[in-house]
């Protein structure tokens, strides 16, 4: 009896679930309205199964209960009845079948005026391309990818010299308008998804995988891997805002072309030394640091992360925190460096300086820095600690260990990497939280240093 | 019978053990071994499918850059081949009992495969020596590790063979001296 | 000369007389099973505990600093080979395969039983592998269980060097083990059943073994081959499933690789995989619901032709795990088609149970409780399968809880019932004793409710678009505050439940030393394996005449006949009928 009670309780409290449930999908945001049909034709379908197939089971448990006094029936099989269930099973797949199989049509045949837009994975990141004013994307491999062409965009094609090309972890596209999206990967398995189109995609790397959309509802949507890719899956993360053509075109104007990435100028390490007077005050003359002055070491960072800070710095994306109150001093600084040939000049500078490694402030227990270290953080910066430019992550061997606990608390505390426009500061945001507390953050920059 | 008329029958439509009910015992009077054997094989079978399946599979793609053709690995298969049509007529003395004609036989495909799995080495070492490494394009992978299970699976066999022979041997002496 | 059938050859017979021999190096099935339930059985709770693991860090994300995302992906991957290779297929082909195959069919053993005993050796040593990658520096692989490349042996993911390589080998190990079994298992269905056993007279449970025997045979090759090929590109730089790429700042030497080659392998094994531990499973819960409904099995041939046929349909459906995966579109018409028709036979299964209930005389006994749970889960788990199967509801739906929710239904928590079932129906006959009815209850209702409260409303999260192997969601444009409660509602649930099994195994060890004694039959069941000489069987089975076969497995409440039920080694004289005439049967 207890049992018949429980089936037909958890009947309802399923039907319950299904009609009440605060947890369903997100509003749809893109033409693909099909896919919803169909899942609510299956939700039917199946849901009349479900709820027929155990009432009977329960009737049944119920009504033949054991009784000493009563025989089961003898009824080895029953053909008319077998028939009958088997066709009515056939006809309600093919009914659930058939317009899946329609949809499925159009997902995979792209509409003639599609407009291509290319997504191109890596771990941890997104990026992206549009095709410029020809309209043509140029073709790309993994074989061209450098530090400064990281998207691999064959140099010597000219349909990609005018390629807009995003590192951005933000993508547009415009509304009620057809949207081809092409996706390569430069290392392994991702997986394009925006739930609320409804669609998505592998990327595979060595092959370029496709689906089509229509953007039918303006707003911003968050863009997720949905395909395991290693350590950072989950903080492989980005955005797309669909727009209105205007504002879509607009957006698409501010973007560098391949041509325009290609063409940035050798920074000029003598010129550089004049603009570097400013950072000498607080960094000291050779880029080594001050603890009293809160500035951290310079010299021995790596280029491409120097030049993004110091734009995050320009543009308020660090330093605008009320509770960073270091980064508020640093912020009007980096305001002196007037545009990108000067920020060169003075990367130049640094980089020529020598690089000695800071002195030891942080003691900790080493055993467990190095636990912490190379499960988490040598995935990115390296078992050496040296950085890499690939993943974004800069260099810690020999840097300045008090400030590398400063920023691990402000990752923690959210007041780094918060900001909405810091594409790769969320990462670190999410990763800190292997670093337990102030001693496991002691413990792992600890055995940093022993790192150079 | 076969298999798939006794599964149509009523089992309980009949009471009593007549051994021509439902007469459908496939593999019965087989010794086990055998079934056994062609179970494996057929697991063989598959994993060679399979590779040559993948092989076929990668071949489609575009940038595959086949393997130059060996005239060694022709002869390789002319020496496989004799091997397995001496196997077979040495399987044919065995079972009329001329001990000489399948201690023969045995020695005569023993001394085949190894040819053969010599010739394979060879042709390996060519391979490398033209610049073809096992690593250098998926062609070469494919190419390499196929050849070196074929090599495994002759060695096992031909290992296999000659034990089996010694018994076989001794089984006859038995029946020659009762 | 023809072959005397195995059964009747004497000399077969080979006592063991030591402890060693009776229970260490035995050949035994009846030890061998035990040996191979007990090995799957303990790696299953390490599994268990991984588990729960993983649910700690879903639900309370940021709260436990010893589970750092490394450690996650590990959980993640190992939890699921284990449960699904090293605890499932191992139980239920290893354990009951062993168990009951030669009780069933009335056979004395295994017709090989060295090579049976070599089978259960070389699992523990895939198992000793397996574990040992916990030990290895970088620990065991977080590629999940699907091990993909080229992730899998790239640097980004954890365990990419030694874990990943142990992986591998235990797999290749594993193979070989269930080989040997297999082998075994489907010469021995076919070769050692008694005088009149047909084969439409064994039990349904041989048949899902033998069937799923089968499609282990020819699906294990797949993830042999692949498992090698991988090893082949992680230790000698080949490119058979690596393409050109910049992996953490450095470009590899691979180039031209297939990652999605891989794919196609793994599942030609996966989906079988799927079949290999679910038809097993049907078997043995069709035959726990037809003896404790003390009515026959419904429908005994359309269940027959519905084992075959789901296992022939298994290996052209493969792809339905790769809708998404990049591979060329058109495939998705074929494979959903396919994977529709594979419904047809599963539902026709269903409705039989069902059918088998209805009309009956069902006494709601610990093992009927859970396979009538069973009948709920399975339900719910294949209609769950038709979102995923049909290509376009599978594009919003892939690789979100929906798919943990829908694979943990039909194949975690289904199968498990049907485990717990068997362990209970067949425990009087493996021990001798009676399991204590109290606790079995206990055990019954907190896994049956605690599991649904577990995946009903992951569904809906997937419905939501919560992706899975996900370290923790973090900051979210769409994620509801509610949404987080829940996941921690599921992690309660998922250690209420993982608790409970403790009660279980309490409820086995203590029954094993104190449980009451019972006879040979205390379900009243007609096939062979109740009907022994002596309880739990001896060595040999049958003591010195094997059985002789007159009737099928299913032979309940027949009319005319006294008792509800008639063991099918009895002979149609010896059946105490109503009228006191002879019995013949029946026609129909």
């Amino acid at each position: 009896m207890a049992f018949v009670v429980a089936i037909i309780f958890l009947v309802i409290i399923s039907i319950a679930l299904q009609l009440f449930t605060p947890w369903y999908f997100q509003p749809i945001a893109s033409n693909w309205t099909g896919i919803d049909s169909t899942i609510s034709i299956t939700m039917w379908v199946t849901g009349f199964v479900f709820i027929a197939v155990n009432l009977f089971l329960a009737y049944c448990v119920y009504k033949y209960r054991y009784n000493k006094d009563r025989r089961a029936n003898y009824e080895p099989e029953n053909k008319k009845l077998e028939i009958w269930l088997t066709s009515f099973t056939a006809i309600g797949v093919a009914a659930l079948l058939t317009p899946g199989l329609f949809v499925w049509a159009s997902f995979v045949n792209v509409p003639e005026d599609a407009v291509q837009v290319e997504v191109v994975g890596q771990q941890w990141q997104w990026s992206f391309r549009y095709p410029g004013a020809d309209g043509v994307l140029g073709t790309a491999d993994n074989a061209y990818v450098t530090p400064e062409n990281p998207m691999g965009i064959n140099p010597a094609d000219p349909f990609g010299q005018d390629d807009l090309v995003i590192e951005d972890k933000e993508m547009y596209l415009p509304l009620n308008q057809n949207v081809e999206l092409l996706m390569r990967s430069k290392d392994v398995l991702h997986d394009y998804t925006v739930a609320p189109f409804r669609v998505k995609m592998d990327m595979v790397p060595g092959s370029i995988s496709y689906m089509w959309l229509e953007p039918t509802k303006a707003g911003r949507y968050d863009i997720l891997c949905e395909e395991h890719c290693g350590l950072g899956h989950f903080i492989m993360r980005g955005s797309v805002v669909v727009a209105e053509q205007a504002e879509y075109e607009a957006w698409l104007a501010e973007q560098t072309t391949f041509a325009e990435t290609q063409a940035v100028a050798v920074g000029n390490a003598q010129a550089g030394a004049a603009n570097y007077a400013v950072c000498s005050a607080c960094h000291g003359a050779n880029g080594e640091g001050n603890q009293a002055l809160n500035a951290p070491k310079l010299a021995g960072q790596q280029d491409w992360y120097l030049r993004q800070q110091l734009r995050y710095y320009k543009s308020g994306v660090r330093g605008t925190n009320p509770d960073d109150v270091y980064g508020a001093q640093m912020a009007p600084m980096a305001a002196t460096l007037v545009n990108d040939t000067v920020t060169s000049n003075v990367i130049a500078y640094i980089e020529s300086l020598p690089n000695d490694p800071a002195p030891e402030t942080v003691t900790g227990d080493l055993a467990n820095g190095e636990a912490l270290y190379s499960s988490t953080c040598s995935t990115c910066h390296g078992d050496d600690g040296t950085g890499r430019w690939k993943v974004h992550a800069p260099a810690l061997a020999g840097m300045t260990d008090w400030y590398m606990v400063r920023q691990l608390q402000n990752f923690k505390s959210g007041v780094r990497g918060a900001h909405p426009e810091d594409q790769l500061g969320y990462q670190m945001t999410a990763m800190v939280s292997a670093l337990a507390d102030d001693d496991a953050i002691n413990d792992v920059v600890a055995y940093i240093n022993t790192l150079k | 019978m076969s298999f798939f008329k006794s599964i149509f029958e009523k089992p309980w439509n009949y009471q009593g053990d007549d051994p021509n009910f439902g007469g459908s015992e496939i593999g019965q009077g087989l010794h086990p071994k055998r079934i056994a054997l062609r179970m494996f094989l057929g697991v063989v079978f598959v994993i060679f499918m399979l590779f040559i399946v993948a092989y076929f599979i990668r071949m489609e793609l575009d940038d595959w850059s086949p393997m130059p053709e060996s005239n060694l690995l022709w002869l390789n298969t002319l020496l496989l081949f004799i091997c397995s049509v001496i196997m077979q007529l040495t399987r044919g003395a065995a079972q009329k009992g001329v001990a000489q004609s399948v201690k023969y036989g045995m020695v005569a495909a023993g001394v085949f495969t190894l040819a053969f799995v010599y010739g394979q080495v060879s042709a390996w070492e060519e391979m490398n020596n033209a610049g073809y490494y096992l690593a250098s394009n998926p062609a070469n992978s494919f190419f390499m590790y196929l050849q070196d299970f074929m090599d495994y699976i002759s060695l096992a066999a031909c290992g296999y063979g000659p034990g089996r022979l010694l018994k076989f041997c001794l089984g006859l002496k038995l029946r020659q001296s009762n | 000369m023809s072959y005397i059938p195995i059964a009747d050859q004497k000399d077969e017979m080979h006592d063991p007389h030591s402890f060693v021999a009776k229970y260490v190096w035995s050949m035994d099935h009846k030890v061998i099973a035990i040996q191979y339930g007990t090995i799957a059985v303990g790696v299953g709770l390490v599994a268990l505990v991984l588990s729960a693991l993983m649910r700690l860090q879903l639900g309370y994300p940021d709260t436990f600093a010893f589970i750092d995302p490394a450690e996650y992906y590990q959980y993640v991957t190992m939890h699921g080979m284990i449960m699904v290779v090293y605890l499932l297929t191992a139980l239920f082909l290893g354990g009951f395969g062993n168990y009951l195959i030669p009780l069933q069919i009335g056979a004395r053993d295994m017709v090989f039983p060295f090579l049976n005993m070599l089978s259960v050796w070389v699992y523990l040593l895939s198992v000793i592998i397996l574990m040992a990658s916990f030990f290895v520096s970088g620990g065991p692989t977080g590629a999940g269980w699907t091990l993909y490349p080229p992730q899998a042996i790239t640097e980004g993911t954890p365990g990419a060097d030694m874990g990943i390589v142990l992986m591998l080998a235990s797999l290749a190990v594993f193979i070989v083990a269930f080989t040997m079994g297999g082998l075994n298992y489907v010469t021995t269905v076919l070769q050692a059943r008694t005088h009149g056993m047909t084969l439409m007279r064994m039990p349904l449970s041989v048949w899902g073994i033998f069937v799923a025997t089968i499609l282990g045979l020819f699906a294990f090759p797949a993830l042999f081959v692949s498992a090698i090929m991988m090893a082949f590109d992680k230790l000698l730089g080949t490119s058979f499933f690596m393409p050109a790429m910049v992996s953490i700042g450095e470009t590899l030497e691979h180039t031209g690789g297939s990652p999605v080659l891989f794919q196609h392998l793994f599942w030609f094994f996966g989906h079988p995989e799927v079949y290999i531990v679910a038809l097993p499973a049907f078997g043995l819960v069709s035959d726990v619901l037809s003896c404790h409904a003390r009515k026959n099995i419904f429908g005994y041939r359309m269940m027959v032709w519905a084992i075959v046929a789901i296992g022939g349909l298994s290996f052209i459906v493969w792809a339905h795990h790769m809708y998404v995966s990049g591979m060329n579109p058109y495939f998705g018409f074929f494979f959903a088609f396919t994977t529709l028709i594979i419904a047809v036979p599963t539902a026709i299964k269903v409705y039989n149970w069902v059918l088998t209930l209805w009309e009956g005389n069902i006494r709601l006994t610990v093992p009927m409780l859970f396979a009538c749970g069973f009948i709920f889960t399975f339900l719910h788990g294949g209609l769950t399968g038709i979102f995923l199967g049909n290509v376009t509801v599978d594009l919003p739906l892939s690789d979100t809880y929906f798919v943990i929710a829908h694979f943990h239904m039909v194949m975690g928590v289904s199968p498990v019932m049907v485990l717990f079932a068997s362990i209970y129906h067949w425990f009087p006959k493996m021990s001798g004793k009676m399991f204590n009815v109290t606790l079995g209850k206990i055990h019954f209702w907190a896994t049956f409710f605690g599991t649904y409260a577990i995946y009903l409303p992951m569904h809906y999260l997937g419905f939501l678009g919560v992706p899975r192997r996900y370290y923790s969601m973090g900051t979210t444009e769409f994620l509801p505050e509610s949404a987080n409660t829940l996941n921690a509602n599921i992690t309660l649930a998922a250690i209420w439940v993982a608790l409970f099994q403790l009660v279980f195994i309490f409820n086995m060890i203590w029954s094993l030393w104190r449980g009451k004694k019972c006879d040979g039959n205390p379900w009243e069941a007609t096939s062979l394996e109740w009907q022994t000489p002596e309880n739990p069987p001896a060595h040999g089975n049958w003591g010195p005449e094997l059985p002789t076969v007159y009737r099928w497995a299913y032979e309940y409440s027949v009319p005319g006949v006294k008792a509800d039920f008639v063991p099918q080694n009895i002979a149609p004289e010896d059946v105490e009928t109503t009228d006191g005439k002879a019995y013949i049967g029946h026609e129909d």
